[in-house]
């Protein structure tokens, strides 16, 4: 009985912190590729962003993602990757409109992907 | 991950609940939540493993959850009484000094075909040789016998009327007609076929008869066929 009580707490211990860690990991992870994300968009919207501002985004998120690959779905770095390539290969032809919505959506992404790993109804049902 | 915490104890919870319900036909040899967990940990290992796109971390903090719940219900089930009824279920004695307890049958989702079918796993082919039989709250089926000597050991009773049916290859096995068992039946106080929850006939034209209503009784039919 006093062995299983232990092992109740311990393991809900062990579940509670790495929910913390998640929650604040994951969060502000987030927060700091959304603000370099923002600077990114600004720049590309007035027309002043260069190919060296979309690699030091994409150096920014390659270095955040290994450590996301432990927290979230696989996928949802993927698609990360996926639209920030884009962007920045945009930036690269030079074509200003087209690398505006790809940022668009990247902020978009930064802006809900972690509330989809929160704890609400509509995450559990 | 608290996500994933959540996500486990709903789907744990919504399992044990309809397991219960199910009854102890669906359990061998488990409580109800071991069974539950049975079935939930082999996916649980399994899709963070094979499916890459999932972190491994989401199937420990799974299995993690299932051990915290695991350990709770057992400290649960030893410290509250009325909560290891709720849990786990308890006995039911499906055959009792009166015969089948019918009632008790169907409140486990088990009809007569099933209980003759553990009496004959069990070594005892004949209803009238036991004097209880019990489905435990882990599904498994045992059986008190009555003193030794009894007059039917050996035979294999086969069913004759099932829950107000008649069993058709049986029926024409024993060498009677349908006319003749209703008859039978009328004398014995089951004016309705549907009365009747079992009637089986055994080799030596020994049969068990049972209404819904009535204690169960021991007929012997003249002239049944050998190979009933």
């Amino acid at each position: 009985m006093t062995k299983n009580i232990i092992s109740i707490f311990a393991s809900a211990l062990f579940l509670f912190l790495l929910f913390l860690t998640e929650a604040l990991f994951v969060s502000h992870q987030f927060e700091a590729f959304k603000t370099a994300l923002h600077s990114l968009y600004y720049k590309i919207e007035d027309g002043s962003a260069t190919t060296q501002d979309g690699e030091s985004v994409r150096t920014l998120w390659r270095a955040q993602k290994n450590v996301l690959h432990v927290f979230i779905p696989h996928n949802d770095v993927v698609r990360m990757d996926y639209y920030l390539g884009e962007a920045v290969s945009y930036l690269y032809s030079g074509e200003y409109v087209l690398a505006l919505a790809k940022a668009e959506v990247l902020v978009e992404i930064c802006e809900n992907l972690p509330a989809t790993y929160k704890v609400s109804p509509e995450n559990i049902f | 991950m608290a996500l994933i915490f959540v996500r486990t104890t709903v789907i744990f919870i919504v399992l044990l609940i309809v397991i219960r319900l199910m009854g102890k036909r669906q359990i061998g040899e488990m409580q109800p939540f071991e069974f539950v967990i049975t079935l939930l940990i082999a996916e649980l290992a399994c899709i963070p493993m094979s499916d890459t796109s999932i972190p491994l971390l989401y199937g420990v903090v799974a299995i993690v959850t299932i051990y915290l719940l695991h350990q709770i219900i057992c400290v649960v089930d030893e410290k509250v009484r009325f909560m290891r009824t709720v849990l786990g279920g308890k006995p039911s004695i499906v055959i009792n000094a009166d015969g089948i307890d019918y009632a008790n049958l169907k409140r486990n989702n088990l009809d007569v075909a099933d209980l003759v079918e553990s009496m004959r796993e069990s070594g005892y082919p004949s209803l009238d040789s036991v004097a209880y039989a019990v489905y435990e709250s882990n599904g498994n089926f045992s059986v008190i016998p009555k003193k030794e000597g009894s007059e039917s050991a050996g035979t294999l009773p086969r069913i004759i009327v099932d829950e107000g049916q008649f069993e058709q290859d049986n029926l024409a096995a024993s060498g009677k007609d349908e006319a003749f068992f209703l008859d039978l039946f009328r004398q014995n106080g089951a004016n309705r076929l549907k009365d009747v929850i079992l009637f089986t006939l055994d080799e030596k034209g020994k049969g068990y008869f049972q209404t819904k209503t009535q204690p169960y009784r021991v007929l012997q039919i003249p002239d049944c066929k050998e190979s009933a």
